[in-house]
């Protein structure tokens, strides 16, 4: 399974148990639930698609550098 | 009557979800503030116009300016959702050091500020990100560097210990299962700057246009806003991601 598969796998299982709390980029704002979705749907309007792929970046980054980080996304995605 | 000199300015609009938010971060500052008896002027939600925020910047030309919330690359937004802050009258900032929780600014505005005559200027080169099952670590985050500088520590330190702290906070977050929290907590390390605090300049542009605009207005003495106010790319996907 891709890293990217194993972090989308963790975010949704974060979104699971906290499914109303918000992520907030600058105005924009959207409950985990909707964030977890928002992670591998390819029909995203691009300036959600932008804010996605950024974000992912950074996801993707801390898996690859964090080992706490990323024995915690391999916990989360249960992996 | 002479207006008793303010040593800080805070300008705290609150209009949407997200300014509720940072209403309740800046609070932090202001509520120190109060409690050491400093002098300050609190500019918050309907006091947060654009009127009002020039007329304090001018009146009190050496007051920190303290700004929380949106902003853009090339602008600080009040409370009508237009700047208080912008190119055009980006001057009321020099001579005086500025404390932003602002998405973009960093990229162009604080910069110019800085090259025109800003003492300092700490701010964010990106969007910033927080998440609401972390108020309090975001609430420690987004003014720990303020506290810092408070304590009359340089600014260089203070950047290098804000990072410092806000890799502590994500540490902690990411002991916790916060993952979210976390990668919002790395993104706004990552887009930290200060000018004068040994912040590197912002990217360059990559804009053949803009670069000889650019250039032309240093060759000749010309307010570099010019250069800015060219359309580009990056104005078209500022104003779609910072504003519905």
């Amino acid at each position: 399974m891709s890293a990217e598969r194993i972090i989308i796998n963790a975010i949704k299982a974060e979104a699971r148990i906290r499914p109303d709390e918000k992520i907030f980029f600058g105005p924009l704002s959207y409950t985990f639930k909707e964030f977890a979705g928002m992670l591998n749907d390819r029909r995203l309007p691009r300036r959600e698609r932008k804010l996605v792929k950024t974000h992912l970046k950074t996801l993707m980054r801390m898996f690859e550098t964090s080992e706490t980080y990323r024995k915690q996304v391999l916990s989360f995605s249960g992996d | 009557m002479v207006c008793k000199v303010a040593d800080y300015i805070v300008f705290r609009p609150n209009f949407d979800e997200a300014t509720i938010h940072s209403d309740m971060f800046s609070q932090l500052i202001v509520d120190h503030l109060t409690s050491q008896g400093d002098d300050f002027i609190d500019l918050r939600a309907e006091d947060a116009t654009p009127a009002k925020g020039v007329q304090a910047l001018k009146d009190h030309p050496e007051a920190m300016f303290i700004f929380f919330d949106h902003g853009d690359e090339r602008s600080l937004i009040a409370q009508d959702r237009t700047p208080v802050i912008d190119l055009d009258n980006r001057e009321l900032l020099y001579g005086r050091e500025t404390f932003t929780l602002a998405c973009l600014a960093g990229k162009i505005l604080l910069y110019e500020v800085w090259r025109g005559g800003g003492l300092a200027c700490y701010g964010s080169v990106e969007i910033v990100s927080f998440t609401t099952d972390a108020k309090k670590e975001f609430g420690e985050a987004f003014t720990f560097a303020w506290f810092q500088r408070y304590q009359e520590k340089e600014w260089p330190e203070v950047l290098v210990e804000t990072k410092r702290r806000i890799l502590e906070l994500r540490d902690h977050l990411t002991g916790q299962g916060r993952l979210l929290a976390a990668s919002c907590m790395q993104s706004y390390h990552d887009s930290l700057v200060c000018y004068d605090g040994g912040s590197d300049p912002p990217e360059p542009t990559t804009c053949p246009g803009r670069m000889t605009v650019l250039w032309l207005c240093d060759l000749l003495h010309i307010d570099r806003k010019w250069a800015w106010k060219l359309p580009g790319r990056s104005t078209f996907e500022t104003k779609i991601i910072v504003f519905k």
